[in-house]
């Protein structure tokens, strides 16, 4: 299983970082462009370009599910399908914008793969109870239910809410997924390591071109489908709390805008958190109207240069990861 | 230390703070709460059903005015970068 998974690891990370600059060159030529509006000189860069991610995941998980066992095959089928419904949606956003609540109503979906795996195969896609410290399986089961659809639809939006700047989707999606990878190794749960071990070698293929300067903007198909995966292997490997901690940088910034502006809405009509200077330094707007994301709060009034923001969220999720990771060795160890 | 890299610093113990509460409210509703016995079954489940949300509100309650608070006493109060 470890060949194989080092196998199908090394051909996402290949697909990713060839097929990468050639979508960038497709969307040039289609004008499918963002303005890189954290850089004086305001750069267009190809944008959707995360369609290399779902490119080679999708690689790595053919891979995975044609060496696999029986049971390995379903999950990765499941946690293909989810992630695929998410890329669809973010593409159809990237080129048809999507209101808030119509976006986020859309990756609901992405929980529909799994669940009707889990009613054709019980045994091997267990949904329901999570684990957590301390003290063991939560008795939850109606309310499990209730919130099993924002599983994935909620890590999905939340990455892509915090997708602001230069690197920060390939670096803080990589540190979480590099921790559930140990999480899930130190609960002895090695097909969720190899699933992680997947989108981590995407991400690590990805991160040179969209690491600053951008030379590639990923898109919601990007944010979307990452976050996706990580919501998507957190509920099929039962890695749920790891991923929650994992993703607490991610979570904290979509709460605080979802708490501010009441709801769900286009980011494109919220009042702007920051503005920028001539030199590229970014800063708090001031405006009492604009929400307080994580990026306003760790640019502040006296500002920062986005690659500076990008390592401080950096920090913060590396001490999520390790939160995580002490979450994991106090679950294996109960 | 660089401003945006102590808030960072200062955003992480905020994070360790808020899961070791949400650890400690998940303990008392499950060794608590759920353990308490009431005669009534469908009573006994709106007391658990109401504690329960209750104490995530709380925590969530905590968790925002630890935010609002944080930005207004270290963030909005610092001097502009004059530029």
């Amino acid at each position: 299983m470890f060949e194989m998974g080092l196998i199908a690891s090394a051909m996402t990370a290949l697909t990713t970082y060839i097929s990468t600059p050639l979508i960038a060159r497709y969307m040039r030529g289609k004008g499918h462009i963002g303005i890189d509006v954290h850089k004086p000189s305001r750069p267009k860069v190809p944008t959707s370009c995360g369609l290399s991610i779902v490119i080679g995941l999708s690689t790595g998980c053919i891979l995975v599910a044609l060496g696999g066992d029986y049971v390995l095959k379903v999950k990765i089928i499941a946690l293909l399908s989810s992630m695929l419904i998410a890329a669809a949606v973010g593409l159809i956003d990237d080129f048809k914008v999507l209101s808030g609540t119509v976006k986020t109503v859309m990756t609901l979906a992405t929980i529909l793969p799994i669940i009707v795996l889990s009613r054709m195969y019980p045994d091997i896609i267990v949904l329901g109870r999570p684990e957590v410290p301390i003290i063991g399986r939560l008795r939850l089961t109606i309310i499990y239910w209730l919130l099993l659809p924002l599983a994935i639809a909620g890590p999905a939006n939340a990455v892509n809410m915090l997708e602001v700047l230069n690197g920060v989707m390939p670096i803080t999606c990589g540190l979480a997924t590099f921790g559930m990878m140990l999480g899930a190794a130190i609960l002895g749960r090695w097909d969720g390591a190899i699933a992680c071990a997947l989108l981590l070698s995407a991400l690590m293929a990805y991160l040179p071109y969209n690491k600053y300067p951008a030379k590639v903007f990923s898109g919601d198909v990007g944010s979307l489908s990452v976050g996706a995966m990580i919501g998507a292997i957190a509920v099929i490997f039962k890695l749920e709390i790891i991923a929650m901690a994992a993703l607490s940088p991610h979570i904290m910034n979509a709460f605080y805008v979802i708490a501010f502006v009441r709801g769900f809405k286009e980011h494109r009509l919220i009042p702007r958190p920051t503005k920028v200077l001539g030199d590229g330094t970014i800063i708090d707007s001031g405006d009492p109207k604009a929400p307080i994301t994580l990026v306003r709060m760790l640019a502040g009034r006296e500002g920062a240069k986005e690659n500076e923001i990008v390592k401080a969220i950096a920090i913060i999720e590396c001490s999520s990861v390790l939160i995580a990771l002490s979450l994991a060795l106090l679950t294996s160890i109960r | 230390m660089k401003g945006c890299n102590r808030r960072a610093i200062e955003l992480s113990g905020i994070i360790g703070v808020l899961w070791a509460l949400l650890l400690l409210i998940l303990t008392i509703i499950d060794r608590g709460i759920l353990a308490v016995q009431i005669g009534d079954p469908f009573l006994r489940g709106i007391f658990r059903v109401a504690t329960s949300f209750s104490l995530i509100g709380l925590w969530l309650y905590i968790w925002w005015n630890i935010t609002i608070y944080y930005y207004r006493r270290r963030v909005a109060t610092e001097r502009t970068s004059g530029k």
